[in-house]
């Protein structure tokens, strides 16, 4: 487990200098999914409740770090930790909703924060600018690096190392208490409240705690773009977003890393086959995924992982076995 | 003196629905009480007023001190552990973290003397503890349940109908253990349940509910013997 980390860090690190600058930017936007995702593994695969409006986060992150970034001139450093903060709160807020709705309606009432935004951007025109949105400056290195580090690079950088701490934190945090408790909810409500666990203060954070990883990954795609528009924050990236986490894995980190992956380039794919019939890839992918690996990629790899291990196994013992049999006769 | 659980006039309402009106009972401490019952009668809506669950009135005394207008959350840290039908197993939790789930309200050092004292009734808890708790069968579920309130330490354990859906022979089991956990840690239980026979040969006190009222009342020696509540409730 832990060289595996190793490795996919030396990966992470070493890639940009071998690819062309082009996937580096493909790569960085990956990453950005990955950290929303991880958002979604969050709501849905722990604490059991729905999003289809998680696009709406992402524009509020995105929004929150093109007005300071491009109207008040300030740092990505400082805009990135508010564009999240902005999100957050708004997530809780719409936590405080989902406490009353379940489901379907849950569902309905997500969607609707997706379907209300766009057209909210597009009327404040002072603060959004409107159908054209904002423009932002290119995120450069610091002054001594850039003659080594292009920006690309620089901000693929920033976004992994952003989204290893979005994972690491998740991890910690979900690995005690609270994950056991937000798992508790979900299993059984009556059950979990019956032993003192608040299920307000959970499943409102779970939903604040998502929507502020959301707010993290609009605001590095504002800022790796250096433009944020309306059409960006689509109803279809809320739903591009669930289709990567189920596709990925609902209950699994490294699903979140394959739901970027799959939000970023299955697209791409898809109009390489036919770019007519981009939406028909995304339907029969999402179709296979949840009849042949219901866990999801990260469910699949780790079933085939489970399967190998299984086959190893009955090798090694007949080998012991030998071994302590000429042990007993020497 | 009041009894150390005292429900009056209780009344539960879903909605614009009253499913309970307006019953009264009591249970002493180190009792095991009965509240007996067709489907839909007030039983679970009962317990559930108790843990905090529906919207009630009336007064419910706990140990000399209203529960009525407290919070589940606050209700439970009174020391009165719920195991809701169907056993509100997180199946996709392990034995250990259920059982963890249950010293929720306890630090750790109280958590552990609950553990070993948990695992004293439940010897096979320990063996597998990391196995999660939706591949239990219905009675290890049901077992579970059990240890996972006993976990938190209670003063008072409420059980909804902790024989649904077990053989017979389980059904036995399960009442055999409620007895024991009684009598050797002196554990008040309350307990709704469909099964009448089971029921009252494990109670010193029943009730029988019908739509919503309290039909009869008494030791459950005298309810056994009683020839409407044989016809009705035990089919003989």
């Amino acid at each position: 487990m832990r060289l595996a980390l190793v490795a996919c860090g030396l990966l992470v690190a070493l890639l940009p200098w071998v690819i062309p600058p082009f996937v580096t930017f493909q790569l960085t936007y990956v990453a950005a999914y990955a950290i929303a995702i991880l958002g979604l593994v969050i709501l849905i695969g722990y604490s059991g409740q729905i999003s289809l409006g998680h696009g709406a986060f992402m524009a509020i992150g995105g929004y929150t770090a093109a007005i300071l970034l491009a109207g008040a001139g300030i740092g990505y450093w400082v805009s990135i930790p508010l564009a999240a903060l902005l999100a957050g709160i708004v997530g809780i807020g719409l936590g405080f909703v989902a406490l009353r709705l379940a489901g379907v309606y849950l569902a309905l009432a997500t969607l609707a924060l997706a379907a209300s935004v766009p057209p909210l951007l597009k009327r404040f025109k002072a603060l959004t600018g409107g159908v054209q949105g904002l423009s932002l400056p290119s995120p450069h290195a610091p002054g001594p690096l850039q003659p080594f580090v292009s920006s690309e690079t620089w901000f693929y950088y920033l976004t992994w190392a952003l989204a290893a701490v979005a994972f690491a934190l998740a991890w910690f945090v979900l690995r005690g208490r609270v994950g056991r408790s937000l798992r508790a909810l979900r299993d059984s409500e009556i059950a979990a409240v019956a032993f003192g666990v608040n299920p307000v203060f959970y499943k409102t954070l779970a939903f604040g705690w998502s929507a502020a990883y959301a707010g993290i990954a609009g605001a590095i795609i504002a800022i790796v773009t250096a433009y944020a528009s309306p059409d960006v924050y689509s109803v279809a990236l809320s739903l591009e977003l669930l289709i990567g986490v189920v596709i990925g894995g609902l209950h699994s980190f490294l699903g979140a890393i394959l739901g970027g992956i799959v939000v970023e380039f299955l697209p791409l794919w898809a109009q390489k086959i036919n770019p007519a019939v981009e939406s028909v890839v995304y339907g029969v992918a999402l179709i296979l995924v949840v009849i042949f690996a219901p866990g999801g990629l990260a469910g699949g790899l780790s079933r085939l992982a489970r399967a190998l291990r299984i086959q190893a196994t009955p090798r090694s013992r007949p080998a012991s076995t030998i071994e302590a049999i000429s042990e007993k006769s020497a | 003196m009041a009894a150390f659980l005292d429900v009056r006039d209780l009344r539960c309402t879903y909605g614009e629905l009253e499913a309970v009106h307006g019953i009264a009972f009591s249970v002493e401490r180190g009792s095991i009480v009965a509240l007996l019952g067709a489907n839909g009668a007030g039983k679970s809506t009962s317990l559930r007023a108790i843990a905090g669950g529906v919207r009630r009135s009336g007064s419910i005394d706990f140990d000399g001190k209203p529960l009525t207008g407290m919070a589940t959350e606050e209700i439970a840290r009174r020391g009165i552990a719920f195991v809701p039908e169907g056993r509100g197993t997180l199946y996709s939790l392990s034995v250990r973290e259920n059982l963890a789930l249950g010293a929720y309200a306890l630090d750790s050092r109280r958590a552990r003397i609950r553990y070993e004292r948990v695992c004293a009734y439940f010897p096979w808890l320990e063996e597998r503890k990391e196995q999660a708790a939706g591949t239990l069968s219905g009675g290890e579920q049901q077992m579970l349940a059990i240890a996972r309130a006993l976990m938190m330490d209670p003063q008072l354990m409420l059980l909804d109908e902790p024989s649904l859906g077990l053989a017979p022979r389980i059904v036995h089991d399960v009442f055999e253990l409620l007895q024991r956990i009684n009598r050797e840690d002196g554990m008040t239980i309350l307990l709704a349940e469909q099964n009448a026979g089971a029921a009252l040969r494990a109670s010193a006190h029943a009730y029988v509910l019908e739509t919503g009222r309290i039909a009869l009342g008494g030791p459950s020696a005298a309810l056994a013997a009683d020839d409407a509540v044989r016809r009705s409730y035990l089919g003989y």
